[in-house]
C-alpha cells in the first residue's frame, strides 16, 4: 500500500486552479463548429451520447464534489430538474449550455464545459486559439485595455492602453456588468467574469476576426476590426485532459537589484524563467511577483515558487478534498531569495494566484498590492466527454493556513491601489509603483537596521 | 501526534518504564556474609542491601501479593502526555492500560497463559515476546527479590558528584550483557541514578520524590526522569496501591476474540506463504516498470522503480505538465525532488511511508507489523470470496485487507494514506493479476479509486537480482 502512496499523490498532483487562464475561446456558434472529420451522428447516436455525456456530467460531480452537502444544493434535484430538457438539445453547443446550467446550480467557480473544439492539446491545434495581442482589465465599471503586444493585431490597429472596450461582436459590455450587479456578484468576481468573457472573445481560430467598439481617452469612439493571429511565444504542454494554454513571462532584474516577475499561468514551462529570475536578485535586493491577470494553473507549483522564497517550512493552505485533504507545504530551497518580497493582485488573479498570495501574505513573506482578487480558487480536474467536450470540475476546497476560505472571499492586499483608465491611459502602473517603492524602502529598513546579536 | 511519534512514544515508554518501575523496587539476595577481607562484592552490597532497607526491606517487599500504578507519562517533544495504570498479581499476571491521546485505550494483558493486547477500536491480537517481556519487567513488583541473579557482577566505582550532591557509584553487570552504574545518595541510601553504558546514545534515568506507598510499607520514586539523546520522557507516578484485591476477569480473554485471531493468524500466514516470502528473501534488487494512468483526469505517464536492498530505492516519473519528477530513499534521507516543486526531504509519516516502500519483503510482514486486528468477515466479489481483516498498529488503523479465502492473495484495501508532507487521503486499492517472479507474487494491476480520482498501475515489466549502481540512489536536487 505505501508503495503506491506517493504516486498516488502525483495523480492528484495536477489538480489545476485555472479559473481564467486556460486558453479557451469563446464558445464558437453551432454554425461555425467544424467537427474534426467526425462523421455525423445520427439521431439515435446524437440521443445516446447526450444522454451519456449529461450522466458522466452528473454523476462525475455527485462523486468527486469537496462538499458531500453540496452547499445545501439537493444534487438529485437538480439532476431530475435538467433530465427533462435533456432531449431539447439538439446539438452540442445547445448541451453545453444545458450542462453549465445545471453546474451553475453549485454556485462555484471551476465549474465548466470546454468545447473540444476550441481547446489545444496538438502544436497543430494552436490555430484554434489566436490572439489579437489585447489584454483587458476591470477598472470599478468599464472595461479597459491594459495591455498591447508590440506589432500585435491591437497594436498595428493602433488600440493603446487605457482604451475602454464598450462592445465586443455587437455585444455590450455595460448590460452584462448591470447584470452581474443585479445578480449581487461581488465586484472583484465581477471583473473575473467580464475579463474572462471578454478575453474568450478576443481568442477565436487564427484568421477569425473580432470587432470592438472602443472609447478612446479623449473620449473618441471607434470600431475596429482585429483578425487574430498566431499567439508569438510558448505554450504550456497539456495535462491530460487540461489543454495546453500560451505562456507569457516577463522577467527583469534592474540594476539596483530589483527583479519583477510577471506570469500569466502557473505551468511548468514557466517555472524554468521564473527560477531564473529569483537566482538573478542578489541577496540584499528585492522582489516585485505580478500575479494580475493570473488564472491559475498548476497548483503545487504555488509551493514550489515559495520554496524559492524563504528559509523555514510553512504552509500556504490545505485543500479539502470529499475524503482528505492535501497540504501546501513550502519547503525551503538551496539559495532562496530572502529579501523583501511585494504580491501584485487584481480581480484577474484567480485561483493558484490566490493560495500563492494569500499562503505569502499570512505567513508574513508578502506584502500585497493592488485590488482584491477573485474569489475564484477552487482546484479542479479536467475529463473528457463522451461528445469530446471537457469537463471542468472542482475537487477541493482551500482553506488558508489561518482558516480563511478563498473561494467566494478572494484575497484582500495589504495596500489597496486602484488602477484608473488615465493611469492606463498615461502608460503608468500605480500598483507596481507603489510595490517598487515599498520593497526599495524595506531594502533599505534592512539594510540599516542593526544587526541581530549572535546567538 | 504524528504517527511516528506515536510510535516512538510508545517504545519510549514501554523501555522507559520497563526499567525504572524494576529499578525502583530492586533488591538483594541476602546471602552469608563472608569475611570482609575474602569478598569484593561486600562494598556494593552493603550499599545494595541499605537501599532496600530504606525502601522498606525485603521482606515488606516479598509480602507483596499486588500492585496497581497509576502514571502520567510526559513528553518534552510535541506529544501530548498519556495517562498509564498498570495492574499486577503474584502469579505475573497483569495489565497495562494506556491512554493514547487520539487513539483511546490500549490494554496490554498477561492470564498467565495469553499475552495479549486490545483496543476496542482497533482490535485485538497477540503481544510480541518482546512486548511481553517488557511488560512482566514492568509489573513484575518483585523483582527486587532477584536483582542478585540479574545482576551477579557488582563493582564498586569512585564517588561521583552530580548535580552538587556526591553519590556513591555501582557498576552493575547483568546477566543478559547489560551494563549500568547505579548511582546513591548516601545520606539517605536511595537510588538516585541510573546511567546505562554501552549504548549508542547516552541513556539516564533519574530518581525523586520518594514517598511511601498505599497498602504496604514500601517506599517509592514518583517522579522518574529518562533522558536518551535529545529525548526526554517524565513519569509521575500519581498513586501506588499495594496489595489490592484484583478481578481475575481483568487479565483474561475471551475465547471468541482467540478464535477469531487464530483465523486472522491463519489468513495472514498463508499470505505471506503465497505472495513467496522465502524467495522475496533472496530478491537484492529490483527495477519495476509501470503505466500509470490517472482516469478521471485523462492523464497518463510511465513510472520505474529501484529497490535495491537493504535500503535503496528510488522511483522516477514522467508526469505530463511536471516534467520528470524523483523520490527516494538513499540509506539515510528520504528525499523529493520535481521542477515546480524542488527539491525537500520527507519527515515524520511521509517518511515513514517511504520506509515502508523501501522493504521489498514489507507485503509480506502485515502479521508483525500489524498487531491489533478485527475479523470483518466475509464477503463474495466477482465470485470470489474474500475475507475482510481491520489491521491495524497500537498506533492507529493500517485499513481494511480483503484477502482471497482460496489463494490467500490481497484483492483490496481500504485505508488512509500519507499523501505528502502533511496530506491524508481515503483510498480503495485493488490488487489482481499476481504473477510470480522468481517464486515472489506481485500485482500486475493496481487500481486506486478515492472519491476525487481513479488510477491505474499495469506493471509493464519486473527485473530481479540485476545490479544497479549505487549513485542512482544520490538525491537529485536538480
Amino acid at each position: 500500500m505505501r508503495r503506491y502512496a506517493s504516486m498516488l499523490r502525483s495523480g492528484l498532483a495536477l489538480w489545476l486552479g485555472a479559473a481564467g487562464g486556460l486558453a479557451r475561446a469563446e464558445e464558437p456558434k453551432a454554425a461555425e463548429e467544424k467537427p474534426a472529420a467526425a462523421a455525423p451522428l445520427s439521431a439515435e447516436e446524437w440521443a445516446a451520447q447526450r444522454n451519456e455525456t449529461f450522466e458522466t456530467v452528473w454523476k462525475t460531480v455527485d462523486e468527486a464534489y469537496f462538499d458531500p452537502t453540496f452547499g445545501g444544493v439537493d444534487w438529485a434535484a437538480v439532476r431530475e430538474k435538467y433530465r427533462p430538457k435533456l432531449e431539447a438539445t439538439g446539438d452540442k453547443p445547445a448541451l453545453r449550455s444545458l450542462l453549465q446550467a445545471m453546474l451553475g446550480e453549485l454556485r462555484k467557480t471551476h465549474f465548466s464545459i470546454l468545447p473540444r473544439e476550441m481547446s489545444v492539446f496538438t502544436p497543430q491545434e494552436r490555430s484554434r486559439v489566436g490572439t489579437v495581442g489585447l489584454g483587458c482589465l476591470y477598472v470599478d465599471g468599464p472595461m479597459a485595455i491594459d495591455a498591447v503586444d508590440t506589432n500585435s493585431p491591437g497594436s498595428l490597429a493602433g488600440v493603446h492602453p487605457g482604451d475602454t472596450v464598450l462592445s465586443v461582436d455587437g455585444i455590450e459590455i455595460a448590460p452584462l456588468l448591470t447584470r452581474l450587479e443585479e445578480a449581487g456578484v461581488m465586484p472583484s468576481r465581477r471583473g473575473l467574469y467580464l475579463e474572462q468573457f471578454l478575453n474568450g472573445r478576443l481568442r477565436g481560430p487564427v484568421g477569425s476576426t473580432v470587432n470592438l467598439v472602443l472609447r478612446e481617452a479623449g473620449g473618441t469612439e471607434r470600431k475596429v476590426d482585429l483578425t487574430r493571429a498566431d499567439y508569438p511565444g510558448e505554450w504550456s504542454e497539456p495535462m491530460g485532459d487540461f489543454p495546453s494554454t500560451p505562456i507569457k513571462v516577463e522577467k527583469v532584474c534592474s540594476p539596483e537589484g530589483i527583479g519583477y516577475l510577471h506570469f500569466n499561468v502557473f505551468a511548468r514551462k514557466a517555472m524554468k524563467d521564473i527560477r531564473a529570475l529569483l537566482r538573478e536578485v542578489p541577496a540584499d535586493g528585492g522582489l516585485v511577483i505580478d500575479l494580475r491577470g493570473n488564472g491559475g494553473g498548476l497548483t503545487v507549483m504555488a509551493s514550489g515558487i515559495a520554496g524559492w522564497l524563504t528559509d523555514r517550512e510553512f504552509s500556504l493552505g490545505t485543500m479539502h478534498l470529499r475524503q482528505g485533504h492535501l497540504d501546501f507545504t513550502v519547503t525551503p530551497q538551496r539559495g532562496a531569495f530572502l529579501g523583501p518580497v511585494a504580491v501584485l493582485i487584481d480581480s484577474g488573479s484567480a485561483s493558484t494566484s490566490e493560495i500563492m498570495a494569500a499562503g505569502l501574505q499570512e505567513a508574513g513573506r508578502a506584502r500585497l498590492f493592488g485590488e482584491h482578487s477573485a474569489g475564484a480558487a477552487l482546484p479542479s480536474l479536467f475529463k473528457a466527454l463522451p461528445t469530446s467536450d471537457l469537463l471542468q470540475y472542482a475537487i477541493a476546497d482551500v482553506q488558508t493556513p489561518q482558516g480563511v476560505l478563498i473561494e467566494g472571499q478572494g484575497v484582500i492586499p495589504d495596500e489597496t491601489i486602484v488602477t484608473t483608465l488615465a493611469d492606463l491611459a498615461a502608460g503608468k502602473d500605480p500598483v507596481r509603483d507603489a510595490a517598487e517603492r515599498w520593497v526599495k524602502a524595506e531594502r533599505q529598513r534592512r539594510a540599516t537596521a542593526p544587526a541581530a546579536p549572535a546567538k | 501526534m504524528t504517527t511516528l511519534m506515536r510510535f516512538r512514544l510508545r517504545r519510549l515508554s514501554w523501555s522507559f518504564l520497563g526499567v525504572a518501575l524494576l529499578a525502583a523496587v530492586a533488591a538483594i539476595p541476602l546471602r552469608a556474609e563472608p569475611a570482609a577481607g575474602d569478598d569484593p562484592d561486600r562494598p556494593a552490597r552493603r550499599i545494595l542491601q541499605r537501599w532496600i532497607e530504606v525502601i522498606g526491606g525485603g521482606p515488606e517487599i516479598h509480602a507483596l501479593k499486588s500492585v496497581v500504578y497509576q502514571c502520567k507519562v510526559v513528553y518534552t517533544q510535541n506529544i501530548p502526555p498519556i495517562d498509564l495504570t498498570v495492574r499486577s498479581t503474584v502469579g505475573g499476571q497483569y495489565r497495562c492500560e494506556y491512554q493514547v491521546p487520539g487513539v483511546g485505550e490500549l490494554v496490554q494483558a498477561f492470564d498467565g497463559l495469553v499475552a495479549w493486547q486490545q483496543n476496542l477500536a482497533l482490535g485485538f491480537g497477540l503481544q510480541s515476546p518482546t512486548e511481553h517481556q517488557l511488560n512482566r519487567l514492568v509489573a513484575d513488583f518483585r523483582s527486587p527479590l532477584r536483582v542478585g541473579q540479574q545482576y551477579p557482577r557488582r563493582t564498586l566505582l569512585p564517588d561521583e558528584v552530580i548535580g552538587g550532591v556526591t553519590l556513591q557509584v555501582l557498576e552493575m553487570n547483568s546477566v543478559d550483557g547489560r551494563r549500568e552504574k547505579w548511582y546513591f545518595d548516601p545520606k539517605t541510601g536511595y537510588r538516585m541514578r541510573i546511567e546505562v553504558l554501552g549504548t549508542p546514545q547516552r541513556t539516564v534515568m533519574e530518581f525523586a520524590d520518594f514517598r511511601r506507598a498505599f497498602g504496604a510499607p514500601v517506599v517509592e520514586a514518583h517522579l522518574i526522569k529518562r533522558y536518551e539523546g535529545e529525548q526526554k520522557v517524565e513519569v509521575t507516578v500519581q498513586s501506588i496501591l499495594y496489595n489490592e484485591a484484583m478481578d481475575p476477569g481483568l487479565f483474561t480473554v475471551s475465547a471468541g476474540r482467540m478464535q477469531d485471531n487464530r483465523e486472522i493468524e491463519r489468513m495472514l500466514f498463508y499470505n505471506a506463504q503465497a505472495m513467496g516470502l522465502a524467495a522475496v528473501r533472496q530478491v537484492r534488487s529490483r527495477v519495476t516498470e509501470q503505466a500509470v494512468k490517472v482516469t478521471t483526469s485523462g492523464m497518463a505517464f510511465t513510472s520505474k522503480t529501484y529497490n535495491k536492498q537493504p535500503n535503496l530505492l528510488v522511483v522516477e516519473q514522467d508526469v505530463p505538465g511536471m516534467g520528470p519528477t524523483w523520490r527516494g530513499f538513499d540509506g539515510k534521507v528520504g528525499w523529493a525532488w520535481s521542477e515546480v516543486q524542488g527539491y525537500r526531504e520527507m519527515q515524520g509519516p511521509e517518511l515513514r511511508q517511504i520506509l515502508g516502500e523501501v522493504d521489498l519483503a514489507g507485503p509480506m510482514k502485515l502479521a508483525s507489523q500489524c498487531p491489533l486486528r478485527r475479523l470483518l468477515g466475509e464477503e463474495t466479489t466477482n465470485g470470489r470470496t474474500l475475507v475482510g481483516i481491520a489491521l491495524a498498529t497500537p498506533q492507529g488503523p493500517a485499513g481494511d485487507f480483503y484477502f482471497d479465502q482460496k489463494t490467500f492473495e490481497l484483492a483490496r484495501v481500504e485505508t488512509e494514506v500519507q499523501a505528502g508532507q502533511s496530506g491524508k487521503l481515503k483510498v480503495v486499492a485493488e490488487f489482481s493479476d499476481y504473477r510470480p517472479v522468481d517464486g515472489v507474487l506481485i500485482p500486475y494491476r493496481t487500481v486506486f479509486t478515492n472519491p476525487a480520482m481513479r488510477m491505474e498501475l499495469v506493471v509493464t515489466s519486473v527485473q530481479q537480482n540485476v545490479d544497479i549502481d549505487d549513485a542512482l540512489f544520490v538525491p537529485k536536487r536538480e
